[in-house]
């Protein structure tokens, strides 16, 4: 009898959901997620901290496209959440679309610009690319906070997304609207990592030389994740825009980068889960102890942000250090040694 | 016709003297990228930190700026030793991605260290040599600014001469060229690099005092010099420290002049902006820079 799960034909291997751990996750995790604001009991804040969690978890699905399956490097997060937000909030205010239409319109533009700035990629290696989006980041916050354009963008005091959902019902409709974004995200990005186009990134990542030597179009693969990533960092955006109401240039900065890169390199790179456990784990993290830290010494409150920071990159070079692939592949090696314990490898 | 003479000239110093502080912080990174293939993402929060160190021997200490500018630079080694020991050096081989990340990571720890020992606070720092002016009819040098250019000047000549004439300068020379080579010399790579964050990191620390002493104050918003360095390398050529002299005079001048003449056509802080733009475009075309080593890896 195998003790362990084993694929009897191709078609098995290919499924979306392979193993049963992943069915029965789902089917664990699912209702909860659909009953979240009834069982956090009405509370704003809880729900609050749910919503950021999956606005992060989706940002953090795009940053997987490029990172974790391409091997592409983008520093302009919080840039390209910008300009997400700010077109959404744009259209609205110049055209008559509804909502969801402007949403897709934003995080095409994203999609559009991140293709742009992602574009040195085709010429030359990881640290043009690095230099280039990190111009976008400053670029864009030079564009939103100038007084020059306050009439567009509205300066540093940002733009008021008119009133999506009912006020009372806010928190709840941004929840499910959050929700089924990231679930979506999620889906067509563990959709695109078993597909063709997903597979050609993957092998760009691993080895672009042999990549281009085996007909893949590298330079394609290359556009295509920026291009996916940057709609995906895009709706985020856009979420976040509705979530929070009042967009301003201080929410896009370069820390928003930090933040999804302590997140995706906690939860893995390149794995479709990766992004849910990372924002899951430290969205909750920093939320708790920006809550409790002052109750227990009330002098904290000044040094809270840059404790944040500490925190943040603390945990990325140590996990880049001690493990490369994040806490879940850190989870896997703990439980191999366990399964093939008191060995120290595999016996046949 | 004499004003705008006069105007000229004096955008074209400020530019000049700008840029050879914007050139210390370039050649930090073509000196750190040579020996190590690593770009220093957080050298701006290196360059602020100098600043930040000055201000605390000299300003919160009182020492005298004489004692309290080598004492910084001598933390600023030690600092550098340690970043280098206790985290770089886990990232020998380990891929571009990974460095990359670890370097903008270390810049936000370093911040994080600043926020807690200074808070987000501008403080005006001690006029170092004092506020003299070198004044002819109209035209102005700030005396600080001479004296900045000319310990700029220095710094690289004396950089110039040990990459030439000292033994180290050969070793660290040879290891840019060829990591492997090197070692079958006898030359130890690790050394070496050690060495070479300790020059780059020194030399923005330079920089950061410089920038600092000619803004009047040491604050956060120094960390801009880590940014405005990029474009700097990127003209002259990653790996050229003469070219980084180049590329960070051309960016004080592109700053100086786009400060005078495109910030009102396109809105209060484009100068900051603009060395990045002329940057985007001189990758489209010449990726490598002026003086770069091309290297053919086209995929």
């Amino acid at each position: 009898m195998p003790c362990g799960e084993f694929k009897r034909s191709y078609f098995e291997l290919m499924g979306l959901l392979k193993w049963r751990t992943h069915k029965v996750a789902l089917v664990m995790s699912l209702p909860v997620l659909m009953a979240f604001p009834i069982l956090s009991g009405g509370n704003v804040y809880v729900l609050s901290v749910a919503t950021l969690i999956l606005i992060n978890a989706t940002a953090i699905q795009g940053l997987n496209v490029i990172l974790g399956l391409t091997g592409q490097i983008s520093l302009a997060q919080g840039a390209m959440m910008a300009i997400g937000a700010y077109s959404f909030a744009l259209i609205l205010k110049f055209s008559p679309v509804p909502w969801p239409v402007a949403m897709i319109f934003a995080a095409l533009v994203t999609a559009l610009v991140g293709m742009l700035f992602g574009s040195p990629a085709i010429r030359i290696k990881l640290f043009f690319v690095a230099i280039s989006t990190l111009a976008l980041q400053f670029f864009v916050e030079f564009l939103i906070s100038t007084p020059k354009y306050s009439d567009v963008f509205g300066g540093s005091h940002g733009i008021h997304i008119r009133g999506i959902f009912p006020t009372e019902h806010h928190s709840v409709y941004t929840f499910y609207l959050a929700l089924s974004v990231a679930a979506l995200a999620t889906l067509a990005v563990a959709n695109l990592a078993r597909s063709s186009v997903g597979r050609a990134m993957k092998a760009v990542r691993d080895n672009d030389v042999a990549a281009q030597i085996l007909g893949i179009d590298v330079p394609k693969a290359k556009l295509a994740a920026f291009g996916i990533g940057s709609f995906f960092i895009g709706l985020a955006g856009v979420v976040w825009g509705i979530w929070i109401t009042q967009i301003n240039p201080e929410q896009f900065t370069l820390d928003t980068t930090l933040d999804h890169y302590a997140m995706l390199i906690f939860g893995g790179l390149g794995r479709v889960w990766g992004p849910w456990v990372g924002a899951a784990i430290i969205v909750p993290l920093i939320e708790s102890l920006k809550l409790y830290l002052p109750a227990i010494y009330p002098a904290i409150g000044v040094y809270l942000a840059p404790l944040k920071l500490i925190i943040l990159s603390v945990i990325i070079i140590t996990l880049l250090a001690a493990e490369p692939r994040g806490a879940l592949e850190l989870m896997r090696k703990i439980k191999e040694y366990f399964r093939i314990w008191p060995y120290g490898y595999e016996r046949h | 016709m004499i004003q705008q003479l006069l105007l000229q000239l004096n955008l074209l110093s400020t530019g000049l003297l700008l840029g050879l502080m914007y050139s210390l912080a370039a050649m930090s990174l073509a000196i750190i990228f040579k020996t190590t293939k690593v770009v220093n993402f957080s050298q701006g929060m290196l360059a602020t930190l100098g600043a930040y160190l000055l201000l605390l021997y000299s300003g919160q200490l009182g020492l005298h700026p004489a004692i309290g500018a080598p004492l910084s630079l001598l933390s600023g080694v030690a600092l550098a030793l340690l970043i280098e020991r206790v985290i770089l050096r886990q990232f020998i081989g380990e891929p571009i991605l990974s460095l990359i990340i670890v370097t903008l990571s270390l810049a936000s720890l370093l911040r994080g260290i600043v926020m807690i020992g200074w808070g987000t606070n501008f403080f005006p720092v001690p006029r170092i040599f004092g506020t003299v002016a070198l004044r002819v009819e109209g035209f102005a040098i700030p005396f600080e600014y001479a004296v900045g250019a000319a310990i700029a000047v220095s710094y690289m000549v004396a950089l110039a001469l040990f990459y030439r004439k000292f033994v180290m300068g050969a070793a660290l020379r040879a290891v840019s060229e060829d990591h492997m080579a090197a070692t079958a010399m006898g030359i130890s790579v690790k050394t070496a690099q050690a060495f070479a964050w300790v020059l780059g990191i020194v030399s923005s620390m330079v920089g950061g005092m410089l920038l600092s002493s000619h803004i009047g104050g040491v604050g956060l918003s120094l960390e801009y010099l880590g940014v405005i360095a990029l474009p700097a390398v990127i003209l002259g050529g990653l790996d050229s420290i003469p070219g980084a002299v180049v590329g960070g005079i051309f960016v004080g001048l592109a700053e100086v002049y786009s400060t005078y003449y495109l910030d009102e056509v396109f809105g209060g802080g484009f100068s900051r902006v603009f060395p990045l733009i002329v940057m985007l475009l001189i990758m489209l075309v010449k990726p490598y820079g002026l003086w770069g080593t091309e290297r053919i890896e086209r995929v």
